[in-house]
């Protein structure tokens, strides 16, 4: 298939205020051998990914992990980032909020799209 | 299942749909979708090759998070478990674009982003005539769903 020549894929550090901004996120898992999903509070730090966990969220290291932090309704509003990765260990990242235990997201791969920066694509 | 009152009258002031479904290798994928509710049932439309659709193809369990996308209670969640086939029958992407149309292009929403995006128009035509033909329809079935409020 030709590639296309209009693309809507961003870097995800160009997404830095809405990673910043974002304190609800979405995770999907495989628990209990099952595929699931859930809203979860989100943290970003820098580069690093971090979900606060309440002590019934059954989130355990190694686990195989979707995340998705996205924002907006309409066409040029739409963007996202999503973290294909894995479930780290527990870690306390600065400045988030206390109350819960946090862990980090270690990235496989990381993607990230805004259709409101819809450009040719560089050759 | 159907769907009861409380939860149809959530889904209609939810905006987006974040549908989980499991890759191929095993690995869980979220993706965001602009979603449409027809008979207790619900509908996006995406690319015949995304992953999204390839996803489906191979395992039709998917989980399916609503949100009240922009409110004071953003965090309280619809979680919807169902099974999901991938449609290419016009009539039903017919069906899913007129809907999508309505909800989130000629809504009052849509119709100011569409006129705060006129410099894009250019590239927006480009990027859907490129990817011309290409469509089809996820249709999720629920098999049940579930109240989340994780703030509280």
């Amino acid at each position: 298939m030709a590639q296309k020549q209009i693309t809507r894929t961003v870097a995800p550090e160009g997404l830095s205020d809405l990673l910043s901004a974002t304190r609800w996120a979405s995770l999907a898992l495989i628990d209990d051998g099952r595929l699931s999903a859930l809203a979860i509070r989100f943290f970003y730090d820098r580069g690093r990914y971090f979900v606060g966990v309440r002590d019934d969220d059954r989130l355990a290291a190694g686990t195989r992990v979707s995340l998705l932090i996205d924002d907006g309704v309409y066409h040029t509003e739409l963007r996202g980032v999503r973290v294909q990765g894995t479930i780290g260990g527990s870690s306390d990242p600065p400045k988030a909020e206390s109350g819960r235990a946090w862990l980090e997201v270690i990235p496989n791969r990381v993607s990230a799209w805004h259709y409101g920066a819809m450009r040719r694509r560089e050759r | 299942m159907k769907l009861d009152a409380r939860a149809r009258s959530f889904l209609r002031e939810s905006m987006i749909a974040r549908l989980a479904t499991l890759s191929g290798s095993g690995s869980p994928r979220l993706t965001p979708l602009w979603f449409v509710l027809h008979r207790g049932r619900i509908y996006m439309n995406t690319r015949a090759d995304s992953p999204a659709a390839r996803d489906i193809r191979g395992d039709a369990r998917v989980v399916v998070l609503f949100r009240r996308d922009r409110s004071a209670d953003a965090a309280k969640t619809l979680r919807l478990i169902g099974r999901a086939q991938f449609l290419t029958d016009s009539a039903v992407n017919r069906r899913m674009y007129v809907g999508a149309a309505l909800k989130y292009h000629l809504s009052p929403g849509g119709i100011r982003n569409f006129l705060a995006g006129l410099g894009s128009l250019r590239e927006r035509i480009l990027y859907y005539r490129e990817r011309a033909g290409e469509a089809g329809t996820i249709e999720v079935t629920p098999e049940s769903v579930e109240w989340l409020d994780p703030s509280a």
